[in-house]
């Protein structure tokens, strides 16, 4: 006499069955979909067209247009610049006058607005992507007093020195053109940044724009100013004369890549 | 008043504009200079390679873009990554760096000029051969502000902007670093935009392999019409490892067998290879066609098996609990095969009375309980 299969044999075999029937079904019906995704990784051909260019128009090339040295000037309590300020150990609040900053893709400089598409080429060659951030060379602004014989502000004094910390940092304030940098596929940075003892020297993100979505005439802007408070109460190793502070070095780097996994390392989680 | 509102705006606007000032430019750019002393001087991609105890070059072009004379400092950094973000490194320099010079360095370029600048890899004798990716770092140098007597400058901030070039920077044989790559073989699949061949190439040098090419298509039987050229371009295979480029085929190209000629083009190394192939835009062959059919009766036979059994055992249970509820239709059974089954299974009937619980849950069951006489009603129409 036959013995039973066990109770769970059929409920396995149903399920093996199906899998099976499943898998068998699929490679003859979708074969060849199926031996697609076992492939190794490769590159996909991409169409070019050629032709006789009558006019050849400038390699496409990452612009910036920064400012060369931010000014803080002394101003009152509305915002107006204060032209004959004298230090008398109060405390002062010294602002950047705003500026246009202009991130993009052209072959030419100096442009407010973005250019036509066609104004500059690739060459055939892969677009190129950027990672632009900036960091600081120090937490202080060393304050320098005037040599009375050369007239220049070359007299170092520590005791005018000013520290950036968190009572007192340097403000950084950067309003981007949203619709214009996001509908360009940029990506954006902190737009309110206090740079300070513990933080000046990271690399602060500014704009990025992935190799990906780089064409000819990607365009990004932002207006920027600075801020900083002279504390109250410095004591000056010289007196009745003029100071002026120089501050940290701030370093503007632009990384080119035509790989978009280095551009998302560089940019960042 | 509307007239009062619009010269406040106007008055207004003006103020705003006055306060904003534009950024001054800031521009410089770089070019390879390309050559044909190695195949990969005839790329614009900046890569310098020197022999150990030999000495090599690259030049560029550096443009002033600006209306003031630029003094770019040149330098080469490696990079780092911190909490998963990698960034230029300044700390630590390239390990080129101690055997790369710079013809001149900081550059001088005049204000809207261009400057050639060579650089230059010199190794010593037994160098350890190695490769990496650095970046060139072209920076400008921070300006002295112009300190008026009127104090109007207080407090500044220096700007430096700096661009970093990736550059590779090998140090070992030329020909470990020369154009060196195999046409592998051809495939044929249908990708979403249709039947297209994977034309499979081995790089076995050290450098990244741009190519470029073609395949033609000539029926292997009758010879005539050549099909083609099926053009691809910008593609890049790894340094040693094997990549296909997907190159899509027209409906002229059917199922079977073709003369393919392809040809592959890198750094102006041409190489040619002629393939017969049976071409199939389905990767199942007939062998796996019938193995996975008989896999498929099979699975349906296992299915059939199963489906049997799982039911077999589905009225095994509803017999088993069939005591408590039978009592209401204990003469009713029309079927024939419950009414063989009942004699059978009658220890369970028997066992009921003795088991207090089940008696007690007879009740809980309301549901079958009400079937019951609608089946007796059924039965007795």
């Amino acid at each position: 006499m036959l013995k039973s299969p066990p109770r769970w044999l059929p409920k396995i075999s149903l399920v093996l069955g199906l899998l099976f029937a499943s898998f068998s079904m699929q490679s003859l019906i979708f074969g060849s979909a199926l031996a697609e995704s076992q492939q190794q990784d490769g590159e996909s051909s991409r169409e070019s067209d050629s032709g006789a260019e009558v006019e050849v128009p400038p390699w496409c090339n990452w612009v910036l247009n920064l400012v060369d040295n931010i000014n803080l000037e002394p101003v009152d309590a509305e915002g107006n610049v204060i032209g004959d300020f004298i230090y008398d150990g109060s405390q002062q609040r010294v602002t950047s006058t705003i500026s246009l900053e202009t991130y993009y893709l052209s072959g030419r400089e100096g442009l407010t607005e973005r250019a036509l598409a066609t104004k500059c080429s690739w060459f055939q060659t892969d677009p190129v992507g950027a990672v632009i951030n900036f960091t600081l060379s120090k937490g202080v602004f060393e304050a320098f007093g005037r040599d009375v014989v050369s007239g220049e502000l070359t007299v170092r004094d520590t005791g005018m020195d000013i520290a950036l910390d968190s009572d007192n940092p340097l403000q950084l304030t950067r309003t981007f053109n949203q619709g214009q940098c996001q509908g360009d596929d940029f990506q954006l940075g902190a737009e309110e940044i206090d740079l300070k003892g513990d933080n000046y020297d990271s690399d602060f993100p500014l704009v990025g724009l992935s190799p990906e979505y780089a064409r000819t005439n990607n365009f990004c802007s932002a207006n920027v100013r600075y801020s900083l408070v002279i504390p109250a109460n410095l004591t000056p190793e010289i007196s009745n004369t003029l100071y002026a502070w120089r501050g940290p070095t701030i370093t503007f780097t632009s990384i080119l890549t035509t790989d978009p996994a280095t551009y998302a390392g560089f940019w960042g989680p | 008043m509307g007239r009062r509102l619009w010269i406040v705006f106007w008055v207004a606007a003006f103020v705003a504009l006055g306060n904003l000032h534009y950024a001054s430019a800031n521009d410089f750019n770089l070019r390879v200079v390309t050559d044909d002393r190695h195949d990969w001087t005839k790329s614009a991609t900046l890569k310098v390679i020197a022999e150990p105890g030999g000495e090599d070059y690259r030049e560029v072009i550096l443009t002033n873009g600006t209306n003031k004379v630029l003094a770019l400092n040149l330098d080469l950094a490696n990079t780092k990554t911190t909490d998963g973000k990698t960034s230029i490194d300044d700390d630590n320099d390239a390990i080129s760096a101690q055997f790369m010079t710079f013809s001149e360095n900081p550059v001088v370029i005049p204000a809207g000029s261009v400057k050639k600048v060579r650089l230059i890899v010199k190794t010593p004798v037994g160098t350890t051969p190695f490769s990496e990716t650095p970046y060139l770092l072209l920076s400008t140098q921070p300006k002295k502000p112009q300190i008026t007597q009127d104090g109007k400058i207080r407090a500044y901030l220096p700007v430096v902007n700096r661009v970093a070039f990736p550059i590779f920077v090998g140090v070992g044989k030329y020909s470990d670093f020369a154009t060196n790559f195999e046409i592998d073989d051809v495939q044929f699949y249908v990708s979403p935009q249709g039947n297209a061949a994977k034309l499979w190439i081995q790089n076995n040098g050290r450098l990244d392999l741009p190519i470029k090419g073609l395949l033609k298509f000539q029926d292997a039987a009758f010879a005539g019409q050549v099909f083609g050229p099926y053009k691809f371009d910008n593609a890049k295979v790894l340094p040693q490892s094997r990549a296909f480029v997907s190159i899509p085929l027209p409906s002229d190209i059917t199922e079977t067998t073709w003369r393919i000629f392809a040809e592959v083009d890198s750094n102006d190394v041409v190489k040619t290879k002629i393939f017969v192939k049976d071409v199939s835009f389905s990767s199942v062959s007939i062998l796996e066609r019938v193995i996975f059919g008989l896999i498929f009766v099979l699975s349906l036979v296992v299915l059939y098996w199963s489906y049997r059994q799982l039911r077999r055992g589905k009225n095994r249970n509803s017999d088993n609990q069939a005591p408590d509820l039978s009592t209401e239709v204990i003469d009713a059974p029309a079927k024939k095969a419950p009414a063989k089954k009942a004699p059978a299974k009658k220890a369970p009937a028997k066992k009921a009375p003795a088991k207090k619980a089940p008696a007690k849950k007879a009740p809980a069951k309301k549901a079958p309980a009400k079937k019951a006489p609608a089946k007796g009603r059924k039965r007795n129409a």
